[in-house]
């Protein structure tokens, strides 16, 4: 295997231990593909979306949003030799085309066929936010990776240095400061606040994507590592490279996540909790298998 | 190369809670059943169950207020109750694994306005504490647990009518917008004057006995995924009328069949 380019994909979803207590279903959900074409060159997407909790069927919302995402994403990739412009613009575009696509589709469900008569006496669906859901997706491509991200999911990337044995994260795509207020796929303006970009970097070992009930268990405040409140969330090392090394070592399967996710510490997140990796075969390993 | 997998922390989401406790000499009566006593254990059920929940233990951070006479703040460090012009803001919410407070005792008069201000004053700082360290905070819960018996300083009882201003306040504070706001409920003891404590709480004033004080945190909690964003404090009162309604029918239930 192209240690570089050879990717493996796990993921898990578990259900909120909140959702769980309060007898509703989990409302995420995840989906990854193979990048279309030979020319592809082994790339694949990630996306994981998260239902919005007080919308009976967000979780139809949150499977549209994944879905929508892998077939918008998954086609004429830019090729190797392009820069960084050519994905940014690339990337922007998929994305609109994915927020678009998304409303359309929950559209034209029955749930939102509620409707207001238009002035040509035509149906006017009135609200796509009963499938309110937020999402986040990467096309992973060493040594490029392109995200798009609407709401507070968040993404994470793992570099190892050349003759390193250390792997190092970094949060890419933190989640927004939403204390306040809420970005979902139907939120009026959706299109124009979805956040796209590319990066390059050959050392890429990983990218991982995860709903915002990871966001205590898998990010640092910054004091915990003597900084101010302004550096913002941290990923912490030791969950990330920790979960790379054991996926690794189980050769993709993902029972290492379902299990850390589903242990009794995970269960003070409360929400859903959903997280996608792309890993290459170069990076860390415990060497336990 | 060996690497252990680990959980992050320091970013759950917080739930400050102001326990403003009436110890005023009438929750010493009766002498056979004092109402300090029902308060007591409730608070006891009340951190056991938080304690228990992964969830809470997280997230919720408790400031214990006791008022008679005098207003005394809970101060971790020190592990006593301290007069409230003493009690530095940042020791008064403590996660409920570290909240030991001492034997409640109950004497002097009623003095109900100061302690709220201090509770409002108190619960303001600490959002906006949490807010300037980019937390995502919830709305400050403030449980006013009394035998509802107000006086003023000099142990005059309180009419309804001297009330009013106070209760426009605390309708004031509940309504302000984010980073500021709170939600306020009262909660009768034994023999309680239902209808002085409904002047400050029209739509959020409840017994004491059988309310699961666990269940209005973990609606709170959940009220925070939603799309609108928090919910307002009319929504609460409402879902935890609602919660307590549930809970004395099933009580009910309980004791006509069991």
């Amino acid at each position: 295997m192209d240690e570089r380019r050879g990717l493996f994909v796990s993921g898990a979803v578990v259900q909120g231990t909140d959702h769980l207590a309060g007898g509703i279903g989990c409302q995420d959900a995840l989906k990854s593909v193979r990048c279309e074409g030979d020319e592809a060159g082994g790339g694949v997407v990630l996306a994981v979306a998260d239902g919005a909790g007080s919308r009976d069927r967000s979780a139809l919302g949150a499977h549209l949003a994944v879905d929508i995402a892998c077939r918008v994403l998954a086609r004429e990739l830019p090729g190797d030799d392009t820069d960084g412009t050519v994905w940014t613009e690339w990337i922007s575009v998929r994305a609109k085309e994915v927020v678009d696509t998304w409303l359309r589709a929950a559209l034209a469900l029955p749930a939102a066929t509620e409707h207001d008569e238009g002035a040509d006496g035509t149906h006017v669906p009135r609200d796509a936010g009963e499938f309110a859901a937020t999402l986040a997706a990467a096309v992973v491509r060493p040594p490029w990776a392109a995200f798009l991200c609407v709401g507070n999911c968040f993404g994470t990337v793992l570099t190892m240095d050349r003759d390193s044995t250390r792997e190092r994260c970094h949060l890419v795509l933190p989640p927004p400061d939403e204390r306040h207020s809420s970005l979902f796929l139907s939120s009026p303006g959706a299109r124009m606040r979805v956040r796209s970009f590319a990066l390059w970097d050959p050392d890429l070992t990983g990218v991982m994507v995860a709903t915002d009930g990871c966001v205590p268990l898998t990010l640092d405040h910054p004091d915990v590592h003597g900084l101010p409140p302004v550096a913002g969330p941290l990923p912490s090392a030791r969950f990330f490279v920790g979960l790379a090394s054991a996926l690794r070592d189980n050769g993709g399967d993902a029972e290492p996540l379902r299990a850390l996710l589903s242990s009794p510490e995970a269960g003070r997140s409360g929400d859903d909790l959903t997280m996608l990796c792309a890993l290459t075969g170069r990076g860390t390993r415990t060497g336990g298998r | 190369m060996t690497t252990d997998i680990g959980f992050a922390s320091g970013l759950d989401e917080r739930q400050p809670v102001v326990i403003l406790l009436d110890a005023s000499g009438s929750m010493a009566r009766p002498a056979s059943n004092p109402r300090i006593a029902e308060v007591d254990a409730a608070l006891t059920t009340l951190f056991e169950s938080v304690r228990s929940q992964a969830r809470l233990r997280a997230r919720v951070e408790t400031c214990l207020i006791t008022f008679g006479s005098r207003v005394r703040v809970y101060d971790a460090g020190a592990r006593a109750l301290v007069p409230a012009e003493q009690a530095d803001p940042d020791r008064a919410f403590v996660p409920v694994d570290k909240l030991s407070p001492p034997p409640l005792t109950a004497e002097g008069y009623t003095c109900l306005e100061p302690a709220l201000d201090v509770a409002l004053r108190i619960a303001a700082d600490r959002r906006r504490t949490l807010e300037a360290r980019r937390l995502s905070v919830l709305r400050p819960l403030i449980w006013l647990v009394t035998d509802g018996a107000p006086s003023d300083e000099r142990g005059r009882p309180l009419e309804t009518a001297e009330l009013a201003p106070l209760a426009d306040r605390l309708r004031t504070a509940e309504a302000a917008p984010p980073p500021d706001g709170c939600v306020f409920l009262t909660i009768g003891v034994q023999g309680a004057d239902r209808r002085l404590l409904q002047v400050l709480a029209p739509d959020a004033t409840f017994m004491l006995e059988g309310l699961d004080f666990t269940q209005i945190l973990q609606f709170l909690l959940r009220s925070s995924d939603r799309v609108s964003s928090i919910g307002t404090a009319g929504e609460v009162h409402r879902e935890v009328a609602r919660q307590a309604a549930l809970q004395k029918a099933m009580a009910d239930l309980s004791e006509q069949h069991l």
